[in-house]
């Protein structure tokens, strides 16, 4: 490669999973990256409880089946199912899991204690293994204690609420918020807030024009945001169907809009979608959504070449 | 929370992405819609499966036990999408599985490209058995219907007939300037044209349910009498034989013949050909994955073609019980090798809906059977053609075709590019379908080109748990194994054994009467094609090489440890 010439490895929401977070760090080698991002939610949404029987096997529901362990050995390849999903384990007997039916406080605390854990690991595992610049950023997803567990890691920069130099020539902002979603999830923000937050990072910018948008939510409207509309008058939401077809509509953010379309960055890297695999472009600006699979254990990500012209070429990859 | 909730309730969180399934009835909707009532099998089986081609085969039989063998394959298809419900389908999964160049070349050249000679094929269809047929009937009180009838049939299978072509040309803009206007209004029009094709459908089995047989035969001979011109000569041999029903069976000579197994299997290739789209629906929504998801899967997916095993068997049942075994022999097969001596040539083309729709002496039934039929039609045109672009989009997403193809209109939201590029090869079809005689009957080398499609999405089947063993036992499939062994890879086995034989019948089966053309021609012309698109690829992995971008890279995986 040339002087100048910058190849960004991007993922976003990989939610958990195990080997998807290991095939990101070893992206950088694998696909010669020497920037590597990751765009936000990156913490898993479930727990499976197994209950730890008196007979010394081990059962579980999940994905709708029931799993019996004989023993540790299977227990353990049953816990590699889980991470490679992006869930995450919790060991009890039935009286113990039967006291964390009734008690929501203290169900929530091991959920939060066994992400951050997971996130530990992988905080460790970047640290081992990590050879080029590794910005992480939580997503609306993440809980808030994600952010200091980032921030301890010898190798990743957790690039929230700082402009980084991504080479000589480019900077980057980064904004882990979304618009509100029918979840709302902990950092689901009012357009009105996220317009105000965008404002306040891109006045930091030298030059928005060569700069990349690392926002977690996609522009509206931009082929990036397209999923099922939902009727979020019941939980979980429901699909709305129409004429035998599901209702299909953009749900990513306004103001994120707005500031590309006013700032015209060079680049715009996107995720919380995960069906809307994409490129678009809005004005000069380049919007790529690379989508996630992270419950199969695929890393999805795109590679985009950069150099002193500014954006070059970009490539989806799936590994 | 209560005592007695399940464990793994007790760590469900407000997440994003929670997302409540659609209701039963509206999957199966969905996926019913991909195989319509009215589409190559419906346009083809009945006027093929009763020729001398096929001499002692049972059609009935043929079709239930192509449902039945059709199963291993939707399994091994909910099988995959269960476990890569994001991929986006057999590109994704062959392109992983396999390698990236068999995957884009085989979805590419079935998926693509030859769909746009279906759509160009049924929308010549649309003529021949809608438009063609009703104003004949009309025509023989209506001269100037009579006329138009007589253009639309000019010309031995439509050759050179201008008509058809600027007709069938109207139909392919259509389709692109519906398809243009965005994904909503073509999901309700589509609904629509379905709630019509039903009408159609149900009204043909309900004409035949309320006909005996001798009424047939009664309606029929009286019916042909004005149609005999002045003829003495006929209208002597038609009293000798007793009226032209039986006139006809005596004309044809048909061979009679014994039960053959080995003719009813080779229907196969016919009733796979729409059998095979009650896959093309596969979705998912949400990410969580469930056991729910892949039994609705499956469900659907099967359940969708056994309803429409079940509207083809009672066609099937009523046409041979009604109109009787020996005059369908006749008439079908009188039309391919006797076309001289073919009776009811004011209809043109032997499609059992206007014999169905002689039988009434009202336009309105001849309306809503041969009319609204070509609504049942168009439905799957707009399927194919929208579906057609489908692979364009993603394989320009993945840098093999042009960036230009993944152009998406702001304002419809629709593939405006790969619709046109989809709207020029179905055009340059139908010239081919119109204009060139050797072309026009390459219905079986489409069949053929598609089975590609299926044979490697069985291979694909086969290998996914061994090649992307984390993937697989992650997944609600992986738990099903017999003696060890999965059971996807099981439905892969059984799934290519039925996708071989069927390739087999398009090469070496018998002729389909005018819809075959010779086995070295077919042969030539799919695996040119393919090829065709095989070298594009490596074409865009040279180009994209000086691009800096490797397209080995995009399927690769990396292993994590």
């Amino acid at each position: 490669m040339g002087s100048g010439f910058t190849r960004i490895l991007f993922a976003t929401d990989v939610h958990g999973s195990d080997p998807v977070w290991k095939k990101f760090i070893r992206g950088a080698d694998r696909y010669k990256a020497n920037v590597l991002i990751i765009g936000g939610d990156i913490t898993g949404k479930n727990v499976t409880a197994v209950t730890e029987n008196p007979d010394g096997t081990y059962s579980a529901e999940f994905q709708e089946q029931k799993h019996s362990m004989r023993n540790k050995e299977e227990l353990e390849r049953f816990e590699n199912i889980l991470r490679t999903n992006g869930t995450y384990m919790y060991v009890g007997s039935p009286s113990q899991l039967s006291e964390l039916a009734l008690d929501h406080y203290k169900a929530e605390k091991i959920f939060s204690e066994l992400v951050l854990e997971r996130l530990a690991e992988w905080v460790d595992f970047a640290d081992k293994n990590a050879t080029t610049p590794l910005y992480v950023n939580a997503g609306n997803d993440d809980e808030p204690g994600v952010d200091d567990v980032l921030r301890g890691s010898k190798k990743i920069v957790q690039p929230e609420d700082r402009v980084i130099k991504i080479d000589s020539k480019h900077e980057m902002i980064s904004g882990g918020f979304a618009n509100l979603t029918p979840w709302h999830c902990p950092r689901d923000l009012p357009e009105e807030e996220i317009a105000r937050r965008l404002e306040k990072k891109v006045v930091l910018l030298e030059n928005p024009r060569t700069a990349v948008f690392n926002l977690h939510c996609p522009p509206v409207n931009s082929g990036l945001d397209t999923c099922p509309k939902l009727d979020s008058s019941v939980y979980p939401p429901k699909p709305i169907m129409d004429a035998g077809g599901i209702v299909l509509f953009g749900a990513g953010s306004t103001a994120v809009r707005a500031s590309i379309e006013k700032y015209q960055p060079m680049l715009g890297l996107h995720g919380h979608i995960h069906e809307s695999k994409n490129i678009a472009k809005i004005g000069k600006s380049v919007c790529i959504n690379p989508g996630s699979e992270y419950g199969e254990g695929v890393l999805r990500g795109v590679l985009v070449n950069i150099d002193d012209s500014g954006y070059k070429s970009y490539q989806f990859v799936a590994g | 929370m209560g005592s007695n909730q399940p464990p793994q309730k007790i760590f469900s969180r407000n997440s994003s992405g929670l997302v409540r399934e659609i209701s039963t009835s509206q999957a199966f909707i969905y996926n019913f819609m991909a195989i319509g009532f009215y589409g190559f099998t419906w346009a083809t089986l009945f006027s093929v499966g009763y020729t001398s081609s096929f001499l002692g085969a049972n059609i009935g039989l043929a079709i239930l036990l192509m449902a039945i063998s059709a199963i291993p394959f939707y399994l091994s298809t909910s099988m995959l999408s269960s476990a890569m419900p994001r991929a986006g389908g057999d590109y994704v999964w062959q392109s992983r599985v396999l390698h990236p160049s068999i995957g884009f070349a085989a979805t590419f050249s079935a998926w693509t490209v030859w769909q746009w000679y279906f759509a160009s094929f049924l929308g010549v269809v649309i003529t021949t058995i809608g438009f063609q047929p009703l104003f004949a009937l009309l025509g023989l009180t209506n001269s100037g219907d009579a006329s138009t009838a007589a253009a639309l049939a000019a010309g031995y299978g439509q050759y050179n007939n201008t008509l058809v072509f600027e007709i069938t040309t109207l139909i392919i803009i259509l389709g692109f300037a519906v398809a243009a206007l965005g994904i909503r209004f073509y999901v309700r029009l589509q609904y629509l044209l379905f709630a019509g094709s039903a009408i159609s459908a149900l009204t043909v089995l309900g004409v035949l349910a309320t006909t005996s047989h001798q009424a047939f035969v009664t309606t029929f001979n009286a019916f042909m009498v004005p149609l005999f011109n002045g003829n003495q000569t006929l209208i002597s041999q038609v009293q000798s034989a007793g009226g032209y029903y039986q006139y006809i069976i005596n004309t044809a000579n048909f061979p009679s013949s014994g039960f053959n197994l080995g003719n009813t299997l080779t229907l196969f290739g016919i009733i796979w050909i729409s059998f095979g789209y009650a896959f093309w629906s596969i979705y998912n929504l949400g990410e969580i994955k469930k056991a729910g998801n892949l039994r609705s899967q499956a469900i659907m997916q099967i359940g969708s073609s056994l309803v429409f095993a079940v509207f083809l068997l009672a066609l099937w049942y009523l046409l041979e019980n009604v109109i009787g075994l020996p005059f369908l022999h006749a008439f079908f097969n009188l039309y391919p090798n006797a076309p001289s001596t073919f009776p009811l040539s004011f209809l043109y083309t032997p499609y059992y809906p206007a014999l169905v729709g002689s039988i009434s002496s009202s336009p309105l039934v001849w309306t809503v059977i041969l009319f609204v039929a070509t609504f049942g039609i168009f439905q799957v045109i707009l399927i194919v053609y929208f579906a057609s672009t489908r692979i364009m989009l993603a394989a320009s997403l993945d840098r093999v075709l042009p960036d230009r193809l993944s152009y998406v209109s702001s304002r419809t939201h629709s593939p405006i590019i790969a619709l046109i590029i989809s709207a020029i090869g179905c055009e340059a079809f139908l010239y081919l379908i119109i204009y060139d005689y050797t072309f026009t009957s390459y219905f079986s080398t489409a069949g053929l080109a598609t089975q590609i499609a299926y044979i490697l999405i069985s291979v694909t089947a086969i290998l996914f748990p061994f090649r992307k063993k984390q993937i697989f036992e992650a997944s609600p499939a992986g738990k099903y194994k017999i003696g060890g062994f999965p059971v996807l890879s099981i439905a892969g086995i059984l799934s290519l054994f039925v996708n071989l034989y069927i390739a087999w019948i398009f090469i070496a089966g018998p002729a389909l009467g005018f819809l075959s053309v010779s086995t070295a021609s077919s042969i030539e012309f799919v695996i040119g094609i393919f090829l065709t698109c095989f070298v594009v690829y490596w074409i865009a992995f040279a180009a994209r090489r000086s691009q800096k971008i490797d397209l080995s890279l995009s399927f690769a995986e990396i292993p994590p440890e």
